[in-house]
């Protein structure tokens, strides 16, 4: 199993590099640009004043701590949309290929043939996936510490910790349900466009939901209710509910998907 | 103790009987040919055998252990190929070597093979002709050493020489103790290295018989030339079939004793001449899929 899971991960180094270089780029533009954006804060936030207070709302924009301080800058421009969207990508490429790319390639039966039990398979390849997941969010979130210090800006590295953790949380219950329909698919392209499909009526649960005030509860239904990024790197908390169901059910679909996986059957 | 042996197994796909109560076994160190053509159930069987499906009724041992419940531990000894091998495309011959080395916990490879084989393998198995990925794909399921190989068609697609370099590769195998299950509709292959073949129609078995006892099988096709009118109806009857009628004579096929066919034919004045030939394996085969 080890042998498996030191593969994988050697397998996706090259995604990961890339994955982060992108996602540093990004951190590095808002550091380094955060200082200039200070200096025009005042004209800023009239500009900002005169946008429709809804339309802010509802994709969870605060301008409230936006000019104040660098974590208030990064919810905003950062962890609002872009490293959702950059780390989706990346689990949902991971997880679609871990067990439904193996099948629709049919290397799946180069490891079936050998003495690993389907359980070692999939669990080999989900703690890779944890492994990386773990590794994109460590080193692109705490990439801001020496990119702040390099243009003097001040930070709070607690609150980007606590922003990891909730990332994390986030990643984890897709990551679970990617692999719990990898492992029930035998086409990887089918398990992005499932996920990414959810995903999307997900965002646009949330989003509608802050339009009406009927539609308040469609909140709960999405992820992105409860990925509170403002709450997590402005005011460095989570709420426990969000970690409930996070956690849930990332491990819900891991279960499901590891017994699916060793009860199905596989015909590459 | 047999190398294999299979209880009525079922596997279905919806209304699909892909395999539909099939029962033999295989003597250790035995080569047996799975013969049948496409669709015939020989590649569910292997998957099942594989645990890559899960039977719907039916029990497999293979080696003594269930091939089911033991799977993991019954691995260490099977070897497998299938004739449409899939690698990863971006590693080497060489890393997948090392990896099953690792998983299987074998100490070292024999690189003998490989010289043998004459493969090259620093090349990435995405540049590898498909010969070569044969010849990889023996390689690893070769390499550590299994009582028991399992083979989809494992000569697939391979030009003629490659073929004959696989079977003596595969003749070498069994003559050293190991067990061969290969399935194939390639007869010749078969005849070539089987010492009993297992023929399957439609998910069911409708033969298993020794190579020779399917070769004794008396099957031969008759050519008869006459002068003036032939006489068809009278020659054409039980045990005795037209293949085609030509100017000035017949061909008959005759299952069985051709003494009677003989006898009749002799006692006509306008026989001008007879051709006996011994139906070959490909002849026998077809016969169980008329």
């Amino acid at each position: 199993m080890l042998t498996l899971f030191l593969k994988t991960i050697k397998n996706n180094r090259f995604s990961l590099l890339i994955y982060l270089v992108i996602s540093i780029s990004f951190v590095w533009m808002y550091v380094a640009l955060f200082p200039t954006m200070q200096e025009q804060a005042e004209k800023l936030k009239q500009a900002f004043e005169s946008y429709p207070q809804a339309l802010m709302k509802a994709f969870n924009i605060s301008f409230e701590n936006f000019f104040d301080t660098l974590q208030g800058f990064m919810a905003g421009e950062y962890f609002s949309l872009l490293w959702p969207i950059i780390m989706i990508i990346l689990v949902l490429s991971y997880s679609a290929s871990a067990i439904a790319g193996e099948i629709e390639a049919g290397t799946i039966e180069l490891l079936l043939a050998q003495p690993i039990s389907r359980l070692k398979i999939f669990l080999a390849k989900y703690f890779s996936g944890i492994v990386i997941i773990v590794a994109f969010i460590a080193i692109s979130n705490f990439s801001v510490v020496p990119l702040a210090v390099l243009h003097n800006v001040d930070y709070k590295p607690e609150n980007f910790l606590t922003m990891s953790i909730l990332g994390f949380l986030f990643a984890f219950a897709i990551f679970g349900i990617g692999m719990m329909l990898s492992a029930f698919f035998s086409s990887k392209g089918k398990v992005a466009a499932i996920v990414g499909g959810v995903l999307i009526i997900m965002y646009a649960l949330n989003l509608f939901s802050s339009f009406k005030e009927s539609l308040d509860k469609l909140k709960y239904a999405s992820f992105f209710y409860y990925y509170d990024f403002n709450k997590a790197v402005v005011n460095n908390q989570i709420e426990p509910l969000n970690i409930l169901v996070f956690l849930a059910v990332g491990i819900i679909c891991a279960v499901v998907g590891a017994v699916l996986f060793v009860k199905r059957d596989i015909a590459t | 103790m047999k190398a294999i042996r299979i209880e009525n197994l079922k596997k279905y796909f919806g209304q699909t009987r892909a395999v539909d109560g099939i029962s033999f076994e295989v003597e250790e160190g035995e080569i047996m040919g799975f013969l049948g053509p496409n669709g015939a159930g020989k590649t569910t069987t292997i998957r099942c055998m594989m645990d890559f499906l899960h039977p719907d009724t039916g029990k497999i041992d293979i080696l003594g252990l269930d091939a089911q419940k033991d799977s993991e531990k019954l691995k260490r000894d099977l070897g497998f190929l299938s004739g449409e091998v899939a690698f990863y495309n971006s590693w080497t011959g060489a890393e997948h070597i090392s990896f099953l080395e690792k998983i299987k916990g074998i100490s070292s490879f024999d690189e003998e093979l490989a010289a043998k084989l004459k493969l090259d393998i620093r090349k990435k198995a995405g540049t590898l002709s498909s010969g070569n990925r044969q010849k990889l794909g023996l390689i690893l399921a070769l390499m550590h050493q299994p009582k028991l190989l399992i083979l989809d068609e494992p000569t697939l697609g391979l030009d003629p020489l490659l073929q004959n370099y696989i079977y003596e590769i595969l003749k070498g195998e069994a003559a050293s103790g190991k067990t061969i299950f290969m399935s194939s509709h390639n007869l010749a292959e078969v005849e070539k290295i089987c010492d009993r073949v297992i023929i399957l129609k439609e998910g069911k078995i409708v033969a298993l018989e020794s190579i020779n006892a399917i070769k004794r099988k008396r099957i031969y096709t008759i050519y008869a030339y006459f002068e003036g009118k032939v006489p068809k109806e009278e020659l054409v009857t039980d045990g005795v079939s037209l293949i085609e009628e030509f100017s000035g004579g017949l061909a008959l096929r005759v299952k069985g004793d051709t003494k009677p066919l003989l006898k009749k034919l002799a006692s006509y004045e306008s026989l001008k001449d007879l051709e006996i030939t011994h139906a070959g394996l490909e002849e026998v085969f077809m016969e169980f899929y008329r």
